[in-house]
């Protein structure tokens, strides 16, 4: 129904009132002290202050503004403001406050949008606040038109148009309500909606009136009700954006898109609910509550609110009962507080096109996705899915994550959407959809980390991508998805292409080990070949999973004992390269073990057997590997013996391989010789190769060694050099970089040798 | 109903006569029978609902309080101006709008919590069962709070539990029309009624009191969330949906609160003379006011000088107790019933099926066996009855415990509702589920049984122990029950399965009662070994659990004598071991030890664990109670040593008991031969395997005990200290008296 609640006698707070309070007390004057001062009674201020009396005369005023000492522009104001109470309350017989806000609970953790609608409100027109079921609209709403009331003198209309409900308010009814609350008699509202609208508008021209139209279904609902007037503002709640609302001709309409609350928010509103020592007993458990609420108002007041009138509960057994997914939303209920029924209310208003989607992208597995994935998953072609995709983050039940506008559900949406996919397709479909998900999500990330593997040198023209750029970037955004669907693949017995697709990424994965686990990665490919009986591919992956342990985990004795496993595997079944590569991948584990001379011996091994190889792929790795590992246990000379050829050689063969794989060979190559010359204390030659290595680098940033430890190298030989000028530049170069959020190193080591330097070089440059 | 404008407590009168009263040490109820004035009376008077009474009754009250001289002339002189002033003033009559209820005993605590509730305003509600006394606390609230309400009060009864609840609309007219607005400016409409509504109350200061709300959809609109005022809602439900407030949930009386209420009610004498009847009498109740006051009225209506006993007597049969409980044309039984109605049909059902659960409380998991819901569904059902005020939550692991009146109504509902075959059916798996549960925990104490095995439900003894302790009174009650069927095998099954967890926890449980239905149970199966097993459990329990010695060695004599006759060796042995304990318990040592060497002689060809290590044990406590403490050390020590090397026969709760068992023995030993400083470390040791394990034996304070006594006599002063705190603060409970005056004698013996 509609909210319209009219109250002929009781005018609005005047800002006169309000102003003539704030100067009082900011004079430090008693009502009695500033009546003694004006002439006025005291009755009289009284009466003013409390807004229940419109202004005073002239002539009392300017009493008031020089006993409140009130000069220049201030005085001006505060005249004019009285001018104004007076203009209106002499037109008392048309003027009209309504009044009609729902009831809201005490808003929290809104203080920026609070802002933002008061800003929206002194430059009028109409805002539209949209968002998902449960993330606070009206409750914002209200208690902005709350707080702003005082700004607009002729009052404020409050509308609840039932949007959601089956049959929306129509637009002629509220107009007649609003037309009544302004003082037309019923007998005069006009018939048709055109002519009560045309009637709204012209009454709203010359008012100052705050009108909210809560809980709006469309735009052709919210037309007619735009009072067009610049001086008014309307707020419209709505789950959606109304993005028609920019077609009419109109002012532009402004758009304030709630999302959901910001972890410290939820928590601060989970505190207003339970109380202070409840949180802190147990500021953990209140953290991960309102995380399995996903920081959505409604899901906290509702958990908070079980919190509160459920003895003996705690906030660690709650989330406890969250966590379980399949019961998360029948826990989301408090009384007759529901979280399901509002997602549902919105589901229902879809085009059944568009519900269909939204329920199969619950078979995605990842956080977020992209338009392509969804055009799979779905079974609808690309164009199709796009306009879906839009009628769903219209409806707020979907987001557009800010970086690269990637679709998001919010936690309990997918729960819903989940559900509704188990209650709605059958199974062979959901089965189908899958698959077809499988299938694409497998081969695209095969395809695209085979463009890391050393042997591949251009791009293939049967490749879905265009560039090893591409390719990088579509594995980084869509890691979530292949990973998990990785473990759905190897669920499915999919084994043949979990294989393939491990063993694609093994040198994708080199030299990242820091952005994901890999371990999972390679243990799905170790099962999968074992169900397969691969033991040749079961071999190489065991060594990438013991290579991820030592990388990612530091784990060397896990490392350790899938590689030896690997190792004898290999041996047993005589796979030559498998077993020179497992030999040369056990090096540094067994050197970070404190078993530096069976590491020598592993290395000098590989080395050896990987003559008959290709360079890029296999033997640079080995004759590198051996180089390293001569280096670490301090046989610099020997270590030097081996990596200067390599160097060499990988110039010469650069054009065998791609471009990353180039870059990553020589840097290593060239940083290890660094270290060996500087082993060996020739130090001017140690800093060319780092320099040079962090020419090469450019901005990237390899995960072996950071750029300001590369740079406190080249420092430290430069120093020892004795070219102290050189040496300062790369160490004031390295503090700088410790600034940078997105090298962000550890600045003592840089200081430390920075002190080294003599202090007279500053004095005496070149 | 009606708004009113009060001012702040006029009754000064009223506040001399609580203090004078309090000051004399009286209750109201021995006032009142000190000065002839009813208990109502005053109570009205000292609240000020009541002018001042009166000459010849102010009178009678300053000679009950003791008054005399100028104490007593200014007492009468304040009578007669309240008089006077009341004869003026009719500003307390709006007062009167709040509804008329009992006065308010017990609730000290709760009403101090609404009054600080109330400082943030808002809205509070308060929840709880039927006859909890929601409305006689929310009035006394209300009376307490008036004063901070200077615009007054509305109070509204919603009639949440008729068949037609109060609408919204209907009751914000009735608001409305108090504060004032008149019939033709009342709005149409609900949402213009309730804008108007708090658009009238925004600037006041009013206190609302809606009593006996239906839902919360009932409720809403009539919330004014305007920051002076205070919102008062009683309800059955608890109203969780309702956005920004806060809750009261009422619980029944403590006990004493209870007794004080039979005494506001029914006098102080009957208290007096019988109070173990009325302690009986309200715990017939189950402590609820409305119960206790409905026997009260019956006591008063007993004019035949009925004792409270008596009556006690009669409410003792479940069957015909909520037929006594009624007053007037209320009774307990509808009471129920309406908030039992406004359930969902699958609430009820679970409601009613619930009633079958034997013990105190249960969890999702037993509560889904017992009602034959899945357990991934039955937590909604079973938050809908906590949400109707139905069930109780009783600890943070959730479990769920009904109040004993209401379990009897839904016994009843039960048995009208349920068909007979459901029953059954329901009851049986029940049964079944409890006891496999029970027996799968039970087994993993056998010595035999290395470590969990991978199918067991339990993942390890400290989860198979705390389910075991907590699902007690559901076990016992269930094995009860099976031997009332006359499922002996089961019975005996059981009693099997489960008689290891009682070693070293023979307080904890009531063990002879189980041993007993187990004895019968295989007299019934004709199963001469589970007889002479069980035999020779009880006898064990009869020594150790319930002091009967001679009853235990004629049990254990059964025991031995089936045993020797069907040739089960190991019950032979087992029962001369607990007969050689009972022999040395009773002082004939040398007769005790002769049974136990004999059994210990036998032992050689079972598991270590499973006999050897008892009866080796069994012949320390011998010698230890003959006082031959050298002997018995020796034994104790080369016991230790034995478990030690066979550690990996048993599993690590079976081995930690033992050690820690064998060490406190130790300790003793080395205690009577004054080697103290060995006796300390001992002790010390058995503390630190015991760790958090209990055992019934001695506990964690009393080893401290020992070993700071021992510590003292060693000359370890501050780990004497050490010691000596630990165990003050361990003993720091009930029971514990001796010990603890001992460790604090010994503290103070300590130098410095």
């Amino acid at each position: 129904m509609v909210r319209v609640t009219e109250l002929r006698d009781e005018p609005p707070g005047p800002s006169f009132g309000h102003c003539l309070l704030r100067y009082r007390t900011s004079a430090g004057l008693s009502q009695r002290e500033l009546a003694l001062a004006s002439g006025l009674s005291v009755r009289a201020l009284r009466e003013l202050e409390h807004g229940r009396a419109a202004a005073a005369q002239e002539k009392s005023t300017e009493l008031l503004a020089t006993a409140l000492g009130l000069t220049g522009d201030e005085r001006e104001s505060f005249l004019l403001l009285a001018r104004e109470g007076r203009r209106r309350s002499s037109a008392s017989g048309t003027r009209t406050m309504l009044y009609g806000l729902p009831a809201v609970p005490a808003l929290v953790g809104r203080d920026d949008e609070l802002g933002r609608l008061s800003r929206a409100a002194r430059a009028g027109g109409t805002t539209v606040v949209a968002g998902p079921p449960g993330v606070g609209k009206t409750s914002l709403a209200v208690t902005a038109a709350d707080r702003l009331k005082g700004h607009f003198p002729d009052g404020c209309l409050a509308i609840d148009l039932r949007g959601v409900d089956d049959q929306p308010v129509q637009p002629g009814f509220a107009l007649e309500r609003m037309l009544t609350a302004l003082g037309v008699p019923a007998g005069r509202v006009p018939p048709g909606e055109a002519a009560r609208s045309s009637l709204f508008r012209t009454l709203m021209r010359d008012r100052r009136t705050l009108v909210l139209l809560d809980n709006a279904a469309d735009e052709a609902q919210v037309l007619p009700l735009l009072a067009g007037a610049d001086r008014s503002f309307t707020i419209i709640t709505c789950r959606r954006s109304l993005p028609d609302l920019d077609l009419a001709d109109l002012d532009p309409v402004q758009r304030l898109v709630l999302d959901v609350l910001p972890e410290q928010g939820a928590v601060d509103l989970l505190t207003t609910i339970v109380g202070e020592d409840v949180v802190l007993a147990d500021p953990a458990a209140a953290r991960e509550v309102v995380d399995l609420c996903g920081n959505l108002p409604l899901a906290v007041r509702i958990v908070g609110n079980r919190l509160a009138t459920r003895r003996h509960w705690s906030l660690s057994y709650l989330a406890g009962q969250l966590r379980d997914e399949h019961r998360r939303l029948d826990s989301l209920a408090a009384g007759d507080l529901r979280l399901r029924p509002a997602f549902e209310l919105s589901l229902r208003r879809l085009s059944p096109a568009a519900q269909e989607v939204f329920r199969r992208l619950a078979l995605i597995p990842g956080a977020h996705f992209s338009e392509e994935l969804a055009a799979v998953v779905t079974g609808v072609s690309a164009q199709e899915v796009e306009a879906q995709l839009d009628e769903l983050v219209e409806a707020s039940l979907l987001t557009v994550t800010a970086a690269r506008m990637r679709l998001q559900f919010h936690d309990l949406v997918r729960l819903f959407a989940g559900e509704r996919l188990a209650a709605q397709e059958p199974e062979d479909v959901r089965d189908q959809l899958q698959d077809a998900l499988l299938t694409h999500v497998l081969r695209k990330t095969t395809a695209a980390a085979r463009l890391f593997l050393a042997t591949v040198a251009d791009v293939p023209p049967d490749s879905p991508f265009g560039s090893q750029e591409e390719a990088r970037e579509w594995l980084e955004q869509e890691s979530t998805n292949w990973l998990l669907v990785l473990h759905r693949a190897t669920e499915a017995h999919r084994y043949r292409e979990v294989v393939d697709c491990t063993w694609s990424l093994y040198n994708y994965a080199h030299g990242r080990y820091a952005g994901h686990d890999w371990t999972d990665v390679f243990e799905l490919g170790v099962r999968a070949a074992r169900q397969l009986g691969d033991q040749k591919a079961e071999a190489d992956l065991l060594t990438q999973w013991g290579a991820a342990f030592q990388w990612g985990h530091g784990d060397s004795e896990r490392a350790l004992s899938t590689m030896f496993e690997a190792l004898t595997l290999a041996e047993e079944i005589g796979h030559h390269q498998g077993a020179m590569v497992a030999h040369s991948a056990l090096g540094w584990p067994l050197v970070f073990a404190g078993r530096p001379e069976e590491a020598l011996r592993h290395a000098e091994l590989a080395f050896e057997m990987s003559e008959p190889y290709d360079f890029f792929e296999t033997r640079f790795w080995m004759q590198l590997g051996c180089g390293g590992l001569r280096l670490a246990t301090g046989h610099f000379a020997e270590a030097l013996a081996v990596l200067a050829p390599l160097l060499v050689e990988a110039s010469e063969r650069i054009g065998e391989t791609n471009q990353e794989v180039a870059g990553k060979t020589v840097v290593l190559v060239r940083m290890n010789i660094g270290d060996c010359l500087a082993g060996l204390g020739r130090w001017a030659e140690a800093a060319e190769h780092y320099h040079e290595v962090v020419r090469l680098l450019g901005t990237d940033r390899p995960t072996y060694r950071s750029r300001v430890e590369l740079l406190v190298c080249e420092g430290t030989a430069w120093r020892q050099a004795g070219d102290f000028k050189r040496a300062r530049e790369c160490l004031t170069r390295a503090l700088d970089l410790c600034d940078d959020p997105a090298d962000r190193g550890d600045r003592a080591p840089v200081e430390a040798e920075l002190a080294l330097l003599p202090v007279a070089e500053t004095a005496t440059p070149g | 109903m009606s708004a009113t404008r009060t001012s702040a407590s006029e009754s000064p009168f009223g506040e001399v006569l609580l203090s004078l009263r309090t000051a004399a040490g009286l209750t109201q109820a021995g006032l009142a029978l000190a000065s002839g004035m009813s208990v109502r009376a005053l109570r009205e008077l000292e609240r000020g609902r009541a002018n001042a009474p009166q000459e010849r009754s102010t009178e009678l009250l300053a000679d009950a309080l003791g008054l005399a001289g100028g104490a007593r002339d200014s007492f009468l002189s304040l009578a007669r101006q309240g008089r006077r002033r009341s004869a003026g003033a009719a500003k307390n009559a709006a007062l009167r709008s709040l509804p008329a209820v009992p006065g308010l005993v017990g609730r000290q605590q709760e009403l101090l919590r609404l009054s600080r509730e109330a400082e943030a305003g808002g809205v509070v509600v308060i929840a709880g069962p039927p006859g909890v006394g929601k409305t006689s606390l929310a009035v006394a609230a209300a009376e307490d709070l008036l004063s901070s309400f200077p615009d007054g009060c509305l109070a509204l009864d919603l009639r949440g539990v008729d068949d037609r609840p109060l609408s919204p609309a209907a009751a914000l007219e009735q608001m409305l029309a108090s504060l004032d607005v008149p019939p033709w400016r009342m709005p149409a409409t609900l949402d213009e009624r309730s804008s108007l509504f708090r658009k009238v109350l925004r600037d006041r200061r009013v206190l609302v009191l809606l009593d006996n709300a239906s839902d919360e959809s009932q409720v809403r609109p009539l919330l004014t969330m305007s920051e002076g005022c205070l919102t008062v809602v009683t309800c059955r439900r608890v109203l969780a949906g309702l956005e920004s407030a806060r809750w009261v949930l009422l619980d029944t009386l403590t006990q004493d609160g209870a007794v004080e209420l039979v005494a506001a009610v029914a006098g102080e004498q009957v208290v007096r003379e019988e109070p173990e009847a009325v302690r009986e009498l309200v715990a017939l109740c189950g402590n609820l006011p409305l119960a206790v006051r409905m026997v009260c009225t019956r006591l008063a209506a007993g004019r035949d000088g009925r004792s409270v006993a008596a009556l006690a007597g009669e409410l003792r049969d479940e069957r015909r107790l909520l037929d006594s409980l009624s007053m007037g044309d209320e009774d307990l039984r509808t009471a129920f019933s309406t908030s039992y109605q406004a359930l969902s049909p699958r609430a009820r059902s679970v409601f009613r099926r619930l009633a079958a659960v034997p013990g105190v409380h249960f969890d999702d998991d037993l509560a889904a066996v017992a009602t034959g819901v899945p357990v991934a569904e039955v937590g909604l059902v079973l938050d809908e009855l906590v949400e109707m005020s139905l069930l109780t939550i009783t600890t943070e692991s959730v479990r769920f415990q009904f109040h004993d009146l209401i379990r009897i109504f839904a016994r009843e509902r039960r048995l009208a509702e349920e068909p007979q075959d459901v029953r059954d059916e329901l009851r049986d798996a029940f049964a079944t589920h409890v006891l496999d549960l029970a027996s799968a925990a039970g087994g993993l104490f056998f010595p035999d049984v290395r470590e969990v095995p991978r199918d067991c439900p339990f993942r390890s003894y400290e989860e198979a122990a705390e389910w075991l302790d907590r699902e007690a009174s559901n076990w016992l009650a269930v094995h009860q029950e099976t031997a009332a069927l006359g499922r002996h095998r089961q019975v005996l099954d059981f009693a099997d399965a489960i008689h290891c967890y009682a070693i070293g926890r023979e307080q904890k449980h009531r063990w002879n009662e189980v041993f007993e239905l187990g004895l019968k149970a295989a007299r019934a199966l004709r199963d001469r070994r589970g007889e002479a097993e069980m035999l020779n459990l009880l006898g064990a329990t009869q020594h150790r659990c319930t002091d009967e010695q001679e009853l235990a060695l004629a049990t254990l004599r059964e025991a031995m004598a089936i045993a020797e006759e069907i040739g089960h060796r190991r019950i032979v042995m087992s029962a001369n071991l607990s007969t050689g304990l009972v022999l040395a318990h009773l002082g004939k040592f040398a007769e005790g030890l002769e049974h136990i060497t004999f059994a210990y002689e036998g032992s050689g060809e079972f598991d270590y664990f499973q006999h050897r290590v008892w009866t080796s044990l069994g012949l320390g406590v011998c010698l230890l109670a003959a006082g031959r403490f050298a002997d018995a050390l020796e034994r104790f020590a080369s016991t230790l040593d034995q478990s030690k090397q066979n550690r990996d026969q048993t599993n690590q709760e079976t081995l930690d008991r033992m050690l820690a068992l064998l060490l406190t023995l130790m300790g003793d030993c080395l205690s009577a031969l004054g080697r103290w400083k060995e006796a300390a470390e001992s002790y010390h040791d058995a503390r630190t395997t015991i760790g958090e394990l209990q055992m019934s034996y001695r506990t964690e304070g009393e080893l401290a005990l020992n070993e700071g006594v021992a510590r003292r006599r060693a000359g370890e002063v501050e780990q004497a200290r050490a010691c000596l705190t630990f165990a003050l603060g361990k003993l720091d409970t009930l029971g514990n008296r001796g010990q603890r005056e001992m460790a604090e004698a010994e503290l103070a013996l300590l130098p410095g």
